[in-house]
């Protein structure tokens, strides 16, 4: 099973910053907004997760890309 | 037919029936169902996909037992159907106005927020479909609206660019929207093709290729979002594979030659159960 743990410490922008989104060749990730969506009001807080877990070859992409070094894929 | 065209097609393709685009379906429940799915579309993609997707990593045989299910929930819901180019200007030219809208599931997968690939259309002069959007400045401050000419061109651009053009109810038989996609940005296509879930049929057609016309150039393949098309070095020529061709049509725009076009799904024996 691959696992990928994200440091919400350390990735303060990820809707800003995309680099996981973008550069993922499996298309692994979501973006989200943490504290749910209000109307009226611009999003501000924004996390990242997996979605297509199941699609993950275990590449490492993700946790070079990351500027931030808040990602990290591990085989168990 | 797809079992849709029976259920709410009265003899026609259920996506040119014009009372599934009315003011009248778009009753407040829909309204609400619209609403909630664009304020929680994350939410609805993890309770949904995410959930299959964890179940598919552990155990692929209880992931399918769980596709019954979960698609007779979404063809109630949030079912689609891939249509080509030219049906989707008769639904533009049957419509009063049309929204273009951002893609919500650009906004998830990919982060972007004004992606604005998606297209709503209206029947009536109320325009109630634009205003589920207007709360939500995540996706847009400013709607759209376009002419009818305005939206063809768009979504022939749309087409030239090889993104798969798809009709999508909110609350089957109601239709709300029409996305522009390619596979890798796309919650349904991609769920459907990688996770093989069916969250949308196919189109009612197939693409076939004029094999005297064919120069080999392997252009198609390119625009091709479902690795439809084959190649043969031996003969240079380019075939396509009926049982993986969705019908969508766009590799037609970058063949030099002309050489491909749609044929009826339903002429096809071994296609009329491939939806």
């Amino acid at each position: 099973m691959i696992e990928i743990t994200w440091d919400e410490k350390k990735c303060t922008s990820p809707q800003e910053c995309r680099k996981c989104l973008d550069t993922c060749p499996q298309g692994v990730f979501h973006v989200y907004p943490r504290d749910g969506r209000k109307p009226g009001k611009a999003t501000e807080n924004w996390a990242i997760a997996p979605l297509y877990l199941s699609l993950c070859t275990g590449c490492n992409i993700c946790e070079e890309m990351c500027p931030e070094d808040a990602l990290a894929v591990s085989v168990a | 037919m797809c079992e849709f065209c029976t259920q709410h097609g009265e003899g026609k393709k259920w996506y040119l029936q014009a009372q599934n685009y009315s003011q009248e379906l778009l009753n407040e429940e829909r309204k609400r169902f619209m609403t909630d799915f664009f304020e929680n579309i994350e939410q609805f993609a993890r309770n949904r996909i995410g959930a299959l997707d964890k179940v598919m990593a552990a155990d692929p045989a209880a992931a399918r037992a769980m596709f019954p299910s979960i698609v007779e929930q979404q063809k109630k819901e949030h079912y689609g159907q891939v249509v080509p180019l030219e049906e989707i200007e008769q639904i533009f030219d049957m419509s009063l106005s049309v929204v273009r809208v951002p893609c919500v599931c650009r906004s998830t997968l990919r982060g972007f927020r004004d992606a604005r690939y998606c297209f709503g259309v209206t029947t009536s002069s109320a325009d109630s479909l634009a205003t589920v959007f207007q709360p939500y400045p995540d996706y847009s401050t400013d709607l759209e609206v376009l002419s009818k000419d305005e939206a063809k061109k768009a979504i022939q651009k749309l087409d030239r660019n090889g993104l798969v053009h798809t009709v999508w109810t909110f609350i089957t038989p109601y239709i709300g929207g029409i996305c522009n996609c390619t596979v890798n940005e796309c919650l349904a296509l991609k769920t459907r093709t990688r996770l093989d879930l069916p969250v949308l049929f196919k189109a009612e057609h197939v693409a076939t290729i004029d094999w005297e016309e064919c120069n080999g150039c392997r252009d198609c393949m390119k625009s091709c979002n479902f690795g439809a098309i084959n190649y043969s070095a031996y003969v240079d020529k380019c075939s396509i594979n009926q049982l993986q061709c969705y019908g969508c049509g766009v590799c037609r725009a970058l063949c030099p030659k002309d050489a491909i076009t749609l044929l009826d799904r339903n002429a096809i024996p071994a296609l009329a159960n491939e939806w």
